[in-house]
């Protein structure tokens, strides 16, 4: 068990309203392996970004543990939340998110520079990343002067500037062509690959989800190895 | 989050970058409207603070230069030879000159008026010392009073009177009989110069005669005797004059600052400036919280940035620490377009008066002409009858460097509630409403 990076165990999420209560995650139990990649697919509104966001430190658990090492993200402070999603996670979501008045490369080495104060250095890391996700030529581009694809590619890049131990893909071609779409997803999967990180991809597109490793389904708040 | 890293965010937040996409940035305006606030906010108020401190700094220095002295040595007895303190005196290093003064009242009359005189029986060395020229303006005649009789005549008093160099007029002062009934001396006095010192107060008092004459033409028992003390610096060491005059003199004297001296003067002067410039602070506090609104807007409209930069390691406290340093950023965009702009206006004010009074009598004039009523005279703005001639104006950098200060500090306070907003946005909601 040793290669196990987070681990969730009888995880539950319950949103409250004045009507109901909305049981999104039902004792939920997943392991990510170091170094794998795997999917979870599910219908639209099954809770996949909600059990993704849990295991970035974006939510907590209503009930269950999610470990990241020694660390128990449900009682975990916000302060070493912070510190986890800085050094353990890198996140790709579903539009880029990139910030707009930062450049390709600003927003690339925002992670590192954040962490670490040293910004010749982010630069440096981040340059390579953009490189090696082929956006060398648009280093100076502000996300309005890129195409959507190239702007995912940053996001990527974005994500693995302080080379996590785990990369959460929320939809990250959901709102690409089908061209860019198969671009992006070849480079996540080879760039997360080469970094040796563990993916953990969520999609409701069964083509995307056929690419892990390892494959889940969501359904009704239960998660169901495929 | 280091500094760097809070001050790159906070920085790239406020001031944008050309090539971002424009879509609606309400922010952005809403941001360069707390900036223009700011600096609007500002002009008035370093505009007073400035003129204010010329205006003082100009009343002060006549009072001091041409009136009290830096210090006043007086006598515990009319028995004191003032002649030797004052020779005493001015072989005292560090003091610059030290002269007798008898001053008495009397009324000053020609054929067709009379006015009442402060008068001053001043030494020639206090005529000729350069603090004393720098600050009258001789009107008329020399600034001399070499023969016996010989007088210098405020301007304001000249006029009234009549006057000028070379014209005579009389002086009356009374002295007491030995029963105590009064007994009226008319002395006949010409007029050697007319001199202004430029302020109304002075100008209608003042009139000058020898020292010589003092026996001859003031009243004993209501004359008043002392040594006026110069020194190098009186308003940077405004006691030092009265420090070396007490050294020199041990015993028989006392002596007293010009700020002891004219303290009523100078503490109802320096209550008016601050009373002015506690209103145009509150003027730059609603200015700020302008800030407080743009930087809430900012924080609205990126919601989801703010999420991203929390997905992305940002504690609370850094965002809250970004938004901060945010709202100090247009503090001091708008502390350096309002210093530029009050300085402007405080270095011009005199320019500007002339305008204003011009626009306002050519307003008259035109109104006068379209309604058929006769033109109106010529009004000044401010009379300087009664106001320094000119406004003398002295920037005080350190005062404008307070200002830019306490402002950024106002902005800084005022970004509190949206840096709060902005560390406690869940990012899970901020993201989820895309």
């Amino acid at each position: 068990m040793s290669d196990v990076v987070l681990s969730l165990r009888d995880v539950s999420r319950v949103f409250s309203t004045e009507a109901e209560d909305l049981h999104i995650l039902r004792s939920v139990d997943l392991d990510i392996l170091s170094g794998r990649s795997s999917s979870i697919s599910g219908p639209s509104g099954c809770g996949k970004s909600t059990l993704l966001s849990i295991m970035g430190g974006l939510d907590r658990p209503s009930s269950g543990t999610v470990m990241a090492g020694q660390l128990d993200l449900g009682k975990a402070t916000e302060t070493q939340l912070a510190s986890y999603r800085s050094t353990v996670i890198g996140f790709v979501f579903q539009s880029h998110y990139l910030l707009k008045d930062f450049t390709a490369l600003e927003n690339a080495m925002l992670p590192a520079f954040m962490l670490s104060g040293d910004r010749p250095g982010s630069e440096r890391v981040a340059r390579e990343l953009l490189d090696a996700v082929g956006l060398s030529a648009r280093l100076d581009h502000t996300p309005a002067r890129l195409s959507g694809g190239e702007r995912q590619r940053v996001a990527i890049a974005r994500a693995l500037v302080n080379s996590p131990s785990v990369v959460l893909a929320d939809e990250p071609t959901g709102s690409l062509d089908e061209d860019s779409a198969r671009t992006v997803e070849e480079l996540l999967f080879s760039v997360v690959a080469e970094r040796g990180a563990s993916l953990v991809l969520v999609t409701h597109d069964p083509r995307l989800a056929g690419l892990a490793e390892v494959r889940y389904q969501l359904r009704n708040g239960t998660l169901a190895t495929v | 989050m280091k500094g760097a890293p809070v001050f790159f965010i906070a920085s790239r937040l406020i001031a944008g970058r050309n090539d971002a996409s424009g879509g609606r940035d309400q922010a952005r305006r809403a941001l360069r409207g707390a900036v223009l606030a700011i600096g609007l906010s500002l002009v008035p108020l370093l505009t007073v603070m400035q003129v204010a401190d010329g205006m003082v700094q100009g009343i002060s220095a006549r009072y001091v230069e041409l009136g009290t002295y830096h210090a006043q040595a007086h006598a515990y007895s009319d028995t004191e030879p003032l002649a030797d303190a004052r020779d005493r005196l001015a072989a005292t290093p560090g003091v610059t000159g030290a002269w007798i003064e008898s001053q008495s009242v009397g009324v000053a009359f020609t054929s067709g008026a009379r006015e009442g005189a402060a008068i001053r029986a001043v030494e020639q060395g206090f005529l000729d010392d350069p603090g004393t020229t720098a600050y009258f303006e001789l009107e008329d005649g020399d600034l001399a009073l070499e023969r016996a009789n010989d007088a210098l005549v405020g301007s304001a008093l000249a006029a009234k009177l009549g006057i000028k160099s070379g014209d005579s007029f009389n002086l009356i002062t009374v002295r007491r009989s030995a029963s105590g009934e009064p007994l009226p001396k008319v002395s006949i006095l010409r007029v050697r110069g007319v001199v202004s010192a430029g302020y109304r107060e002075l100008d209608s008092q003042w009139l000058f005669i020898r020292q010589a004459d003092t026996a001859r033409v003031l009243p004993r028992e209501s004359t008043r005797s002392f040594v006026g003390i110069k020194s190098a610096d009186p308003f940077g060491e405004p006691e030092q004059a009265r420090l070396l005059a007490e050294s020199a003199l041990q015993q028989g004297y006392t002596v007293y600052s010009w700020k002891r001296l004219e303290r009523n003067l100078f503490e109802s002067l320096a209550s008016t400036r601050t009373m002015l410039l506690l209103i145009m602070a509150v003027t730059v506090a609603v200015a700020a919280v302008n800030v407080s609104s743009a930087l809430s807007t900012l924080v609205m409209e990126r919601r989801q940035e703010i999420a991203v930069l929390k997905s992305l390691g940002a504690r609370p406290s850094d965002l809250a620490r970004t938004f901060s340093l945010g709202g100090a950023f247009l503090g001091a965009a708008g502390a350096v377009l309002g210093s530029a702009f009050g300085l402007l206006a405080a270095t011009r004010i005199n320019e500007i008066l002339r305008v204003l009074e011009w626009l306002s009598n050519a307003a008259r004039r035109l109104v006068a002409l379209l309604t058929g009523s006769p033109a109106p005279a010529y009004a000044p703005l401010l009379d300087p009858e009664y106001y320094l001639q000119a406004i003398p104006i002295t920037l005080r950098f350190a005062d404008v460097a307070g200002v830019v200060i306490l402002t950024v500090g106002l902005s800084f306070a005022a970004s509190f509630l949206p840096a709060r907003k902005a560390a406690r946005l869940d990012p899970m909601d901020a993201l989820r409403r895309r």
